[in-house]
């Protein structure tokens, strides 16, 4: 295989990688949205999730307890949100803020507490588990872009699929998507929307608990603002994406690809680093611009 | 349906003060091996001297007048949520421009023309996420992030690279020369005469603001914007000027912290001070005099997390905790039913 | 064999707090089963509160209800759904994402057959356009059940939304005011398809207040005026032109006093010509090619049922709709409609002064108080320099107050006023600034007592005379009679009738152009 084609296969490959926190928080983030709440306690709700997935992996040596505790964890943040945000009256962008700000807090005050540092924690995890046959991975250009992922980076496509599906085929997702098109219709009918926009932030914590978790496994590590706007960018990837699963897949890929250019970049050219970690964000607000229109 | 009991706005702000600080106390209880001597530290050494009230009063300065900012942006239902990028670029740029002015530049003039600088830079800033939700219906709350964390990394890009202090360890830019900082007052603290700029714009936005056209409209817009526009009221326009003005509100807080405490810029400049001066708007409910009180308080809380972090080991980020605490008091605005049904039995 | 009695409603009275409305006074109301029962009266003579109360959705004062025989005392819309009453709303409560099928059985949707599926509350598509469509034919609708709502024309929305009442199994359908939005066409689809629910056994209660329909399609008719029940008449045995004199109040034209002096017609000040809107603004009908003009000097009045295209008149004229054809000259410029920023300056520039029909949301900045609430529309008299003069805002303030008689201080915080005060602080407002060339007033004396109402008039009077131009929107015909020197009425968004307010213009008259009865 040539130098270039080798190049372009390892930009294509981790394109693949950095895109799994992306989507596994934008789908849950979707739920949110359909149901008309704009969630932006993402990104806290993700730092929560890497923070005790890895806290939990790290203790048990089990990457699946590990993928529980994210779960859990970002649940509860999200439930504390839809508490007060739906029980109490409150706004949601505030609660959103708030849940942001507590997510900073919490994990740098346990992280001194249990690890004796606000620094990087590293960890050692057993060895990712390959989704596919070695002998596919072996396949030229294709084997390694496609065939060399992790079970929990094809579990993010899984979720999309499954998210997707329930979305468009059960009664929970009509009843969510109802509530966030006409709630007062939905109440009409004799339903409680309140109950659709709770379960639609559970799912949302559901997504990015896992894409936190994500983002800690491909490093084996929690490092202080490990989420760094990704989850910012999943919820661009929504407004992109039209609301459309397909679409936001395609919407984080793109994301993802420009986070894989920049590293790529970084480390093999003039321009300096910094300016080149702005690229992801870069490319996230024009696409924004660009998905914007005049209502 | 049974109205449920509403909060009234004293209400939210006494409860939002009163469990942050409880919930402090409960911190300090469970960390600190001596709880008296923490809790007088906690509650009573900001005031203990000369050097510890100064240096309190010196965090509050830029929460007031970043705070302010973010209370015009609330005043027309804008949210800027850029306010980390807008301070750290707009001090960055302050510093740069002070860094280069001539040696001999009288500092009344350096003064001047820094703060300016970080007006500029951070209205430009705020006013392209207001542009964007008046053109193109781009939600601010998401461009501004953005547009912030673009910055950041530029201005971290200057910083450690063509900007960096060569004699320093430290990623930082030169530092400015002593006599282009502004007069301390409360020496040996790092309060400075920043702190008149703040009660004077604070002062300003209430006369602005109960007694100018300009304060009125913009109150209208806030309020109804049908009524704005039957009023004949721009309301585009109005939406644009406070993002700029919460952005330039934002560069000042920056810029007057490199010509005063800090000196220079050093990378991670703005360290949260975004964040809290939301938390500061919050608290105010609306109210310029608010503001006052409202800085001091999130300072207080952050000067008293210092001391449980001296006292305990507990990382300062306790802070972030608490400021959210009472951001949910603050926006409930009622209680749950559970709550209710107890107060009624 | 004698039928079924489905709802019968006695003595109800409701009145609305805090603005202190008397919706329903002791209404009362029969209805036998399986017939189409229509309910007609004039705005605000408390048909849709009287529905309301059938539907659950308000809870009546004092009164009794039975329905099939049954006391029974409705607590909510899920008790009147569980009543088998269902309604069917003037404003559809639709999915507009969501398909047919799955608006029509939102909740309901057959669920897959193996176990897991069928926990998991996964829906079997092919079952639900199947249900939805077998259905529909079973009524005689034809509906395409995989099309989203929100694409599907107005007519095809009610159908869902009707056909969504018959699969919850609603013995009892109510109907607010089902035409309004619908052409002539579409009206006669519509009745149809309700004679055939009528065949199936279902009763049917219509709001309307359109004569012609309910000759077209009615067993009954109870016409209800001030919140009370005049009577229940069979439609077989009445006519149209007595009904029209029936909700109109049966009071004979002689009988009405017309104080009005001609005043001199003045020069033309605006010309509107071939005014259209795009249908469904507001849910309204859309206004087609529409034309008056108004001179100085002179009130139009232009009347209209709701739902008849007055609404969308007004937001043209207050230049926030920006309309899909017409011309209009004002002030010795002529200039294309669409281009609503020309319009807008005359308003802005205080040439043209409105008076919004809906106060609340567009008069009115409720948490500000009184003062600012009123100085808000001629900041440049009470700002200088951009300062405020508080002294001289604070007194006008005062003085308005007192000249309008509003019960409020400059002060206080304008939510703490009732409706009818802030109505009137509205009307100060505009009455308090400089004479402009044109006044657009909305139904200036909605919901106000019968001694404002006449200070209001006579203030109209006095612009008028000092040689504005008035155009008059309002539904209420009789302040209609009262002010203007030309009528206009408009039906389903189509200018009727443009006359001169002269002795052969009579209350029974206009009634039977704003019901449909009479047309152009």
């Amino acid at each position: 295989m040539s130098g270039t084609a080798a190049v372009l296969a390892d930009i294509l490959k981790y394109t693949i990688v950095a895109a799994t926190p992306l989507l596994f928080a934008s789908i849950g983030g979707l739920f949110s949205e359909l149901a008309g709440m704009l969630n932006i306690a993402l990104e806290g709700l993700m730092g929560i999730g890497a923070f005790f997935g890895m806290a939990a992996a790290g203790l048990t040596g089990n990457v699946f307890i590990g993928m529980l505790a994210a779960i859990g964890s970002a649940v509860a943040g999200s439930l504390l949100m839809g508490t007060v945000t739906i029980k109490f009256k409150a706004n949601l962008f505030i609660t959103g803020l708030a849940i942001n700000l507590l997510a900073g807090g919490i994990t740098a005050v346990l992280s001194q507490w249990w690890y004796h540092t606000k620094a990087v924690v590293a960890f050692t995890l057993p060895p990712p588990v390959p989704a596919f046959p070695a002998a596919l991975s072996q396949i030229p250009f294709v084997g390694p872009v496609l065939f060399s992922h992790s079970v929990l980076t094809v579990s993010a496509w899984l979720w999309a699929i499954v998210a997707a599906f329930i979305i468009k085929n059960s009664r929970h997702g009509i009843r969510i998507q109802a509530t966030g098109m006409n709630a007062q219709a939905v109440s009409s009918l004799g339903y409680s929307p309140d109950r659709a926009r709770m379960a639609a932030l559970v799912w949302s914590g559901v997504g990015s608990g896992l894409g936190g978790f994500a983002l800690g496994v491909s490093v084996s590590a929690f490092v202080p603002n490990i989420v760094s706007g990704r989850g910012w960018i999943a919820l661009v990837a929504i407004y992109l994406g039209r609301k459309k699963p397909l679409w936001i897949a395609a919407s984080c890929l793109l994301f993802a690809l420009s986070e894989s250019l920049s590293n790529y970049i970084q480390g093999f050219s003039s321009i300096p680093p910094l300016l080149v970690l702005a690229l992801p964000y870069a490319v996230t607000l024009v696409s924004l611009i660009a998905s914007g229109n005049k209502r | 349906m049974p109205a449920e009991r509403e909060l009234h706005s004293p209400a939210r702000v006494m409860l939002a003060v009163g469990v942050s600080i409880a919930l402090s106390a409960v911190v300090l209880a469970l960390f600190s091996k001596d709880l008296g001597s923490a809790l007088e530290q906690f509650f009573l050494e900001p005031f203990s001297n000369r050097y510890f009230l100064g240096n309190y009063l010196a965090d509050a300065v830029p929460l007031m007048i970043a705070g302010l900012g973010v209370l015009i942006a609330f005043r027309s239902k804008n949210f800027n949520l850029g306010g980390e990028g807008q301070l750290y670029a707009s001090a960055l740029a302050a510093g740069v421009l002070a860094l280069r002015l001539p040696a001999g530049t009288a500092p009344f003039a350096v003064w001047f023309l820094a703060a300016l600088t970080g007006v500029l830079t951070g209205a430009a800033i705020g006013a392209l996420s207001g542009l964007l939700k008046a053109v193109r219906h781009v939600s601010e709350m998401i461009s501004s992030f953005l547009v912030s964390a673009i910055v950041i990394n530029v201005s971290d890009f200057f910083i450690t690279g063509p900007l960096q202090d060569p004699a320093s360890n430290f990623q930082t830019t030169r530092q400015l020369a002593p006599k282009f900082l502004l007069p301390r007052i409360l020496a040996p603290s790092k309060l400075d005469i920043s702190i008149g700029l703040a009660l004077v714009l604070i002062v300003a936005f209430m006369i602005v603001d109960k007694r100018t056209k300009i304060g009125f409209e913009l109150k209208i817009c806030g309020e109804n914007e049908e009524f704005a526009r039957y009023c004949g009221i721009p309301v585009a326009a109005y939406q644009i000027a406070a993002m700029a003005i919460s952005g330039g509100m934002y560069g000042l807080a920056g810029a007057l912290l490199v010509i005063g405490p800090q000196g220079r810029v050093m990378r991670g400049f703005s360290s949260g001070l975004g964040w809290s001066a939301i938390s500061v708007a919050l608290l105010a409910q609306g109210s310029g005099a608010g503001i006052v009180p409202a800085a001091l308080f999130i300072a207080f809380l952050g000067t008293g997390s210092d001391h449980i972090m001296i006292g305990s080991g507990i990382p300062s980020e306790i802070v972030s905790i608490l400021q959210a605490v009472a951001m949910f008091f603050i926006t409930a605005r009622s209680l749950p039913r559970i709550w209710k049904k107890r107060g009624q039995s | 064999m004698q039928p079924m009695t489905a709802v019968r409603m006695r003595e109800i009275s409701k009145r609305y707090l805090p603005s202190g409305v008397l919706a329903n006074d002791g209404a009362e109301l029969e209805v036998e089963q399986g017939s189409i029962h229509a309910i007609v009266g004039e705005n605000g003579a408390g048909k849709t509160t009287l529905m309301k109360v059938l539907a659950g959705l308000e809870l009546p004062d004092s009164g009794d209800i039975e329905i099939n025989g049954e006391p029974t005392h409705i607590s909510s819309p899920a008790h009147a759904r569980a009543l088998g009453i269902g309604m069917v709303h003037q404003h559809f409560l639709m999915f507009d994402e969501l398909s047919a099928a799955e608006n029509i059985f939102f909740g309901l949707e057959p669920v897959q057959k193996p176990r897991l599926l069928r926990l998991l509350g996964i829906i079997d598509s092919s079952g639900l356009n199947e249900k939805a469509k077998s259905l529909a034919n079973e009524y005689g609708f034809s509906i395409d059940p995989s099309a989203p709502v929100g694409a599907l024309s107005i007519s095809t929305r009610q159908q869902v939304e009707i056909l969504r009442q018959l699969a919850r199994e609603m013995r009892i359908l109510i109907l607010d005011e089902p035409t309004s939005v619908l052409t002539e066409q579409e009206t006669e689809a519509l009745f149809e398809k309700l004679a055939e629910i009528r065949h199936m056994g279902r009763t049917i209660l219509l709001v309307t207040h359109k004569i012609d329909e309910v000759m077209q399609i009615a067993d009954k008719v109870t016409v209800m005026r001030e919140g009370k029940t005049i009577g229940t008449y069979s439609v077989a045995s009445t006519s149209a032109n007595e009904l029209a004199s029936i909700i109109m109040g049966g009071v004979p034209s002689e009988e009405i006093q017309i104080h009005k002096e001609h005043a001199i017609k003045g020069a033309s000040v605006m010309r509107i010509e071939g005014l259209c809107t795009h249908r469904h603004h507001r849910g309204g009908v859309g206004l087609s090619e529409i034309a008056f003009d108004v001179h100085a000097g002179e009130v139009l009045g232009i009347c209209a049922l709701s739902s008849n295209g007055l609404d969308e008149l007004e937001d043209v004229l207050a230049g926030f709709l920006v309309p899909s054809a017409g011309r209009c000259a004002f002030g010795g410029l002529h200039f294309d409609v669409r281009k609503v920023h020309e319009y807008r300056r005359f308003l802005k520039e205080g040439k043209i002064s409105y008076l919004p029909s809906d106060r609340m949301r567009r008069a009115a900045a409720l948490s500000l108080p009184v003062r600012d609430n009123f100085i808000a529309l001629s900041r440049r008299n009470y700002f200088s320099r951009g300062w405020i003069r508080s002294t001289l805002a604070r007194r006008a303030t005062q003085e308005a107050i007192h000249a309008f008689d509003i019960s409020a201080q400059p002060e206080q915080m304008t939510a703490e006023l009732s409706g009818g005060n802030i109505q009137k602080l509205a009307i100060a407002r505009l009455f308090s600034k400089e004479q402009p060339e044109l006044f657009i007033l909305c139904e200036p004396t909605w919901g106000l007592d019968i001694r404002s109402t006449e200070q209001v008039h006579s203030r109209i009077r006095e612009v008028q005379n000092a040689g504005s131009a008035v155009l008059l929107l309002s539904s209420d015909v009789d302040e209609i009679l009262t002010l203007s020197d030309r009528v206009m009425v408009l039906y389903r968004g189509k200018q009727v009738l443009t006359r001169e307010n002269s002795g052969y213009l009579n209350r029974a008259l206009i009634g039977e152009y704003l019901l449909g009865t009479r047309s152009a």
